[in-house]
């Protein structure tokens, strides 16, 4: 039996089949993959279509085993997720995931379209912001900050007041003329349990396997994920020391910092890129963004007054 | 102890990256990883190193356009200009006086 075909069947009998390569149209680049993007529609791959990014499946002893984070060649990344899963990341151009017959497609899928996918698009010198967002008269509206901050929960909610929702997690800026552009990645919005019942909202699938990973994918059947729009305003989420909600503009070395703090894997893209590079593409975009601290209680007691005021101030801002 | 006198001279380090964002220079000293934000006088006085200036020039340039006491002045300027020389971001020499060149 060849290489090929010894491949093929391992990864057929681990993967429950999942061994047919697809098109998608994925994050704003066209990828041939071996692994189902469950939340991406395959797109039919007509002649002379340029493929950007091809994924493939292994097992994971055949991937170039390294550290648990092997970053000594930025074009030529590994990363270890557990003794069942791994990803090699190449030229911006490949991702290899290996895998053992115990990988879950859920746990695969998590990290697949989370760090692998961030770390191809910095070796393609695209920024990855992490961020929720809606939209808002056309344009994208970004809600960033530490994780459990509510990112997700305060996108949601939004919803639920007319805005669409464009991406939970992260999306791709680009600055194109005086424009930012804002290309969501589809990962599915991800919820923790507690938000799902504060919002009322069903829970589908479970987010991974881990135990203490109580978050469910819920469905958004008003997404608007699959275009691109120009970014209007970035919201930073963060936790008032009293009970006060309040929205303030930053500017100058704070816009800087915390900007730098919402790149998506920013202490990896400062090890995969030209560090000038990436950060004279941060002097550009930001001059062109706009940075506003959302502030408000930790607890959910003011959930909705907060989500008031900031709609109010996202369609004054979307009146400009 | 004071790094410099009135014939010093100042210049911006190599190895820096710096914008203007809002009103303020951001200065990323880009072998440490530093990022330095300058606003208003400090600001200033970032903008007037665009080109190497004595210490007595620099201060001279401030005391006109601030309309404030020299001697604070110095006290000050010579303050900010020992941050940033410590930092990296700023370089100080101090010719020889005449007669002293090897």
């Amino acid at each position: 039996m060849g290489y090929c075909a010894r491949r093929h069947s391992r990864v057929q009998n681990r993967l429950k089949g999942h061994t047919n390569f697809r098109v998608y149209k994925f994050g704003g680049l066209n990828v041939r993959s071996e692994f189902e993007l469950s939340l991406a529609d395959p797109v039919a791959a007509k002649h002379g279509f340029a493929i950007d990014v091809e994924i493939h499946l292994c097992a994971l002893d055949e991937l170039s085993l390294g550290e648990p984070v092997d970053i000594s060649k930025s074009n030529d990344f590994f990363f270890y997720v557990s003794d069942n899963l791994a990803f090699r990341i190449q030229n911006g151009q490949s991702i290899s995931i290996g895998c053992t017959t115990q990988t879950s497609n859920s746990d695969i899928n998590l990290y697949l379209i989370g760090s692998a996918w961030g770390v191809l698009c910095h070796q393609r010198c695209l920024l990855p912001l992490h961020c929720s967002a809606v939209t808002n008269g056309g344009l994208a509206i970004a809600f960033c900050g530490p994780s459990g901050m509510g990112k997700s929960t305060l996108a949601a909610g939004l919803t639920q007041r007319g805005f669409a929702h464009l991406c939970d997690d992260v999306a791709m800026l680009e600055l194109v003329g005086d424009q930012v552009q804002f290309t969501p990645v589809e990962k599915g919005l991800k919820l923790w349990r507690d938000a799902t019942d504060t919002l009322q909202i069903p829970r589908g699938p479970r987010v991974g396997t881990e135990p203490d990973l109580d978050k469910y994918y819920v469905d958004m059947p008003d997404s608007q994920a699959k275009a691109t729009y120009g970014l209007g305003v970035i919201y930073i989420l963060s936790q008032s020391t009293n009970s006060e909600i309040t929205i303030t503009p930053l500017s100058g070395i704070e816009k800087f910092r915390i900007f730098l703090e919402n790149i998506y894997r920013y202490e990896w893209a400062t090890q995969i890129r030209d560090s000038q590079e990436l950060i004279s593409q941060v002097f550009q975009l930001l001059d062109h963004i706009e940075i506003y601290q959302f502030s408000r209680p930790k607890n959910m007691m003011k959930f909705a007054e907060g989500l008031d005021m900031l709609a109010a101030h996202m369609k004054s801002r979307g009146k400009n | 102890m004071q790094l410099f006198d009135d014939n010093s001279v100042f210049t911006r380090n190599v190895g820096l990256m710096a914008t203007d964002l809002d009103s303020e220079s951001i200065v990323l000293h880009v072998k440490s990883g530093k990022i330095f934000g300058m606003a208003e006088t400090g600001k200033r006085i970032w903008d007037l190193l665009s080109e190497p200036l004595t210490f007595a020039v620099l201060t001279q340039k401030l005391v006109a356009e601030y309309d404030i006491d020299p001697e604070a002045c110095a006290n000050d300027v010579s303050d900010y200009l020992t941050e940033l020389v410590k930092a990296g971001v700023v370089d100080v020499s101090t010719p020889q006086p005449a007669g002293q060149e090897n």
